[in-house]
């Protein structure tokens, strides 16, 4: 009977303990304006998509704003997750992680754009001879994990007169894109800017198929800033404050590449310096590329790729793409 | 003895309906969101929505654990055995054996991914590779510890090395060797789990990626649910064939 | 089969536990080593056995030496030995298993005839102390080899016990006529089973004294309450504690 009790108040206990941290989500302490504390999630290790948060932090632009910002590395929890609890008050995330998991009840929200079109690909070594989409039938995909990586491949593959159906997809898990591809794996999608510079540096020549060649209707957000329903509510000043200093670091490497490069590699030393600095002479024009101003969000992007998730049944609720993103911080930005 | 294993198991299953009893009512007082902390009837509903899709996943995981462990086991006996009866071969390798269990999978990973590919082989050496240590420890300690007496016995009659192995150290070793294999065998279908994460087509932890990184929570807790239950089935059938092989030993102990 | 010891003589380290035993066993005979607790029994045995090396001395069996050399004799220790994960049955049949072959129709009725028929099928630990020894004796007996070394098998039986096993052993034993040598050191158990008597000193063990046993066979339990038993037992008794006798049956 005793041990009855125990396992009973254990339970009551660990559920509780659960519940207590998912209902009342923690925000940081609120030291007044001065040097509010507020924290980062990165989607993954630091690159070159992350310069302008550290030219933010390293000009000083977060302490004029009046917040001060820890830049932390999400670890095995996704960083949408960690903002959607409340753990942390800003991510690193992208529009179609924050589609998904939107449709999954996290409420989370984009507040800017940080490279304003889609960079990423599918690459493959060049002896691999894939020169189009309809040359992935009969090869074999490595995958990242996530379970609309099938549906892109197919739609791009169909636009060249090829199915899905012939590629041998294989979940590559943490495996590296140059380990993976010395063996069974063809084709893998990568972001060129990071992945991409890395070949040229080694001089692993590479097929590149841009993914809105073929696809240019989901031409996705990829990185974006995400936040909490909560703290744009409660808090939209210290939204406004992070955004406009965040605005302003990226502004920085846009127009400093190398500069910025450096506040890069001096902040995180174990970055390989060279392709720091190629990745970013590369990747600085393109934060903001074609739009008006750095961030900006267009609604009929998030709504044409909502749309593609529903109608590809990798979610099931239709998410109301107008919620998913707000431009309103970006625009407040004094000019 | 059947109905004695029923008899024994209703504190547990007392305990289990008991504790989801309590999540059940936590998940809905508190209003936990579900891709935070599910309730069991989310996961219920999930479970039966995506069992079809999911089984073909645990049946790759299954093989993969079934023959990595078989492999694991094997070198484990026979590791044990050459251990005993060449102390210089123990001396030399033991040491290897236990640096080997020290390494971390994240390390070991791209090395059986250049050498073996990325299909079933690496993750069956992964998982060979962490059973067959406990096994090979236990076997080797059960041998050392044959009763005196009866090697005394053994040997006043002239057993030969082979007849001393094969009718006193080995079957005298079998309590402790299963001791082994059962250790190694609750921690396999995990280690399987974790091996399908280097590169995989199908299998649990392919299954538990896609759902994680959709945020369906309720998904990763049916994984995680199966394969406790893999665990469990896992072990029970070792257990199993430990009553068959140590028949002996189960009156004495009154079970 | 005879078995001859040629002044055998065997020390561990500086202490010398065994000076110069001779002894030679004819075939079919029951031979007790008796002694006290202690004396190097065990060791000679083991010398026997093949399992020690003697410093001094050789052993022979039948005309051939078989020092230093195993599987020549059949053993039954002190405690009873029996694997616990063999049936009654398979255990009496392991000395056949190692050099012999099996008779299980053999190994049957010696158990039958022990009053454990239905405990053929049955686990050591199911039996009590006096049905194990009983097992371990039938193993023993089923073992090809000609002589038997049975090393105090009864001392750890109660003595309502230990009598019926004598009287079992006796009567089992007269129907395969092995050479059996026994140790004990117990008197009157020397006495009611053997044909000749080594009694043994201690520190180290010698060969004091060669008495043969002049009663009769088949051995009657009324043999152990005459006053002839009890006569040579009173003289053992004197030999073994170094008293000075005033009259002497043995010569």
């Amino acid at each position: 009977m005793k041990r009855f009790i125990q396992m009973t108040l254990i339970g009551l206990i660990s559920v509780a303990l659960t519940a207590c941290g998912g209902a009342q989500p923690d925000t940081q302490n609120n030291q007044g304006t001065a040097g509010k504390s507020v924290s980062l999630f990165l989607d993954w290790t630091p690159n070159t998509n992350h310069t302008g948060i550290y030219v933010a932090k390293e000009k000083g632009f977060y302490k004029d704003a009046g917040i001060d910002v820890e830049v932390l590395l999400p670890g095995e929890v996704s960083a949408e997750q960690l903002v959607a609890t409340g753990k942390g008050e800003f991510g690193i995330s992208f529009q179609n992680h924050v589609t998904q998991a939107r449709a999954q009840g996290l409420p989370v929200v984009s507040i800017a754009a940080v490279i304003q079109h889609d960079t990423s690909g599918y690459a493959s070594p060049v002896e691999k001879g894939i020169e189009s989409p309809k040359d992935f039938a009969g090869k074999t995909y490595g995958a990242y994990g996530s379970e609309l990586e099938k549906s892109m491949v197919n739609f791009v593959m169909q636009q060249d007169g090829a199915d899905v159906k012939d590629v041998n997809i294989v979940q590559l898990g943490n495996s590296d894109f140059f380990v993976a591809t010395k063996r069974d794996i063809d084709f893998v999608s990568i972001f060129y800017g990071w992945t991409g510079i890395e070949a040229e540096l080694r001089d692993v020549k590479l097929n590149f198929i841009k993914t809105t060649d073929y696809a240019k209707d989901y031409d996705v957000y990829s990185p974006v800033i995400v936040t909490s329903e909560k703290l744009i509510s409660e808090d939209p000043e210290t939204v406004q404050a992070f955004v406009e200093a965040t605005a302003k670091g990226y502004q920085f490497a846009i127009e400093n590449p190398a500069e910025a490069a450096d506040i890069l590699i001096a902040a995180e030393p174990d970055l390989n310096p060279d392709l720091v600095k190629k990745s970013q002479e590369w990747l600085s024009p393109r934060y903001q590329d074609d739009a008006p101003q750095w961030g900006i969000q267009e609604s009929k992007r998030w709504e044409a790729f909502a749309d593609f998730l529903f109608k590809e049944g990798i979610i099931e609720k239709e998410v109301d793409a107008t919620q998913a993103f707000t431009n309103q911080f970006i625009e407040n930005i004094k000019k | 003895m059947r109905h004695k294993f029923f008899i024994h198991s209703w504190r547990p299953a007392l305990a289990i309906m008991i504790f989801i009893g309590i999540w059940e009512l936590s998940a809905r007082i508190f209003a936990i969101e579900t891709w935070i902390l599910p309730a069991p009837s989310v996961i219920a509903a999930e479970m039966r929505e995506v069992l079809p899709a999911f089984l073909p996943h645990m049946f790759s995981t299954i093989k993969l654990v079934l023959i990595g462990f078989t492999f694991g086991t094997t070198i484990g006996l026979i590791m044990g055995t050459l251990f005993h009866h060449f102390d210089r071969v123990r001396e030399t390798v033991y040491p290897f054996l236990i640096i080997s269990q020290n390494i971390p999978i994240i390390v070991l990973a791209p090395l059986l991914l250049i050498w073996f590919g990325l299909g079933d082989t690496p993750k069956m050496i992964i998982v060979a590779m962490t059973s067959f240590f406990p096994i090979a420890v236990a076997t080797l300690s059960g041998l050392q510890q044959t009763d005196r007496e009866l090697l005394h016995y053994m040997k006043m009659m002239g057993a030969s090395k082979r007849q001393l192995f094969a009718k006193l150290e080995l079957p005298h070793a079998l309590p402790s060797i299963f001791s082994g294999i059962k250790i190694s065998a609750t921690y396999s279908v995990m280690t399987g789990v974790v091996a399908e994460w280097l590169g995989a087509q199908k299998g649990i932890g392919v299954f538990m990626t896609l759902a994680s990184s959709s945020y369906r929570t309720p998904r990763v807790f049916v994984a995680i649910i199966m394969t406790m239950l893999l665990s469990l089935t896992f072990f029970a059938m070792i257990a199993l064939l430990e009553r068959l092989f140590i028949r002996w030993n189960r009156e004495e102990k009154g079970a | 089969m005879t078995l001859s010891l040629k002044n055998i003589s065997k020390s561990f380290g500086d202490r010398k536990i065994l000076h110069n035993i001779s002894l030679d066993m004819e075939e079919g005979e029951f031979v007790s080593l008796l002694g006290p607790s202690g004396s190097g029994k065990s060791t000679l045995f083991s010398l026997i056995g093949g399992l020690l090396v003697p410093d001094e001395g050789d052993i022979w069996l039948d005309g051939q030496v078989i020092t230093n050399k195993s599987g020549h004799i059949s053993y039954m220790p002190q405690q009873p030995s029996l694997f616990p994960w063999r049936t009654v049955l398979d255990n009496t049949l392991l000395g056949q298993e190692l050099s012999g072959k099996k008779d299980l129709t053999e190994a049957k009725r010696l158990l039958e005839k022990a009053n454990l028929g239905d405990m053929i099928g049955a686990y050591p630990h199911q039996l009590s102390g006096g049905m194990r020894q009983r097992v371990a004796f039938i193993r023993a007996l089923l073992s090809p080899q000609p002589i038997m070394l049975l090393d105090e098998p009864f001392s750890a039986l109660d003595a309502f016990t230990r009598l019926d096993m004598q009287k079992w052993l006796l009567e089992t034993w007269e129907e395969y006529e092995q050479s059996i040598l026994f140790i004990t050191h117990d008197i009157e158990e020397a006495l009611f089973l053997s044909d000749k008597i080594v009694i043994l000193s201690s520190h180290p063990a010698e060969i004091k004294e060669i008495v043969h046993v002049p009663f009769g066979r088949p051995r009657d339990e009324s043999l152990l309450l005459s006053y002839d038993f009890l006569d040579w037992k009173k003289e053992l008794t004197e030999k073994i504690q170094n008293k000075p006798q005033v009259k002497s049956k043995i010569s």
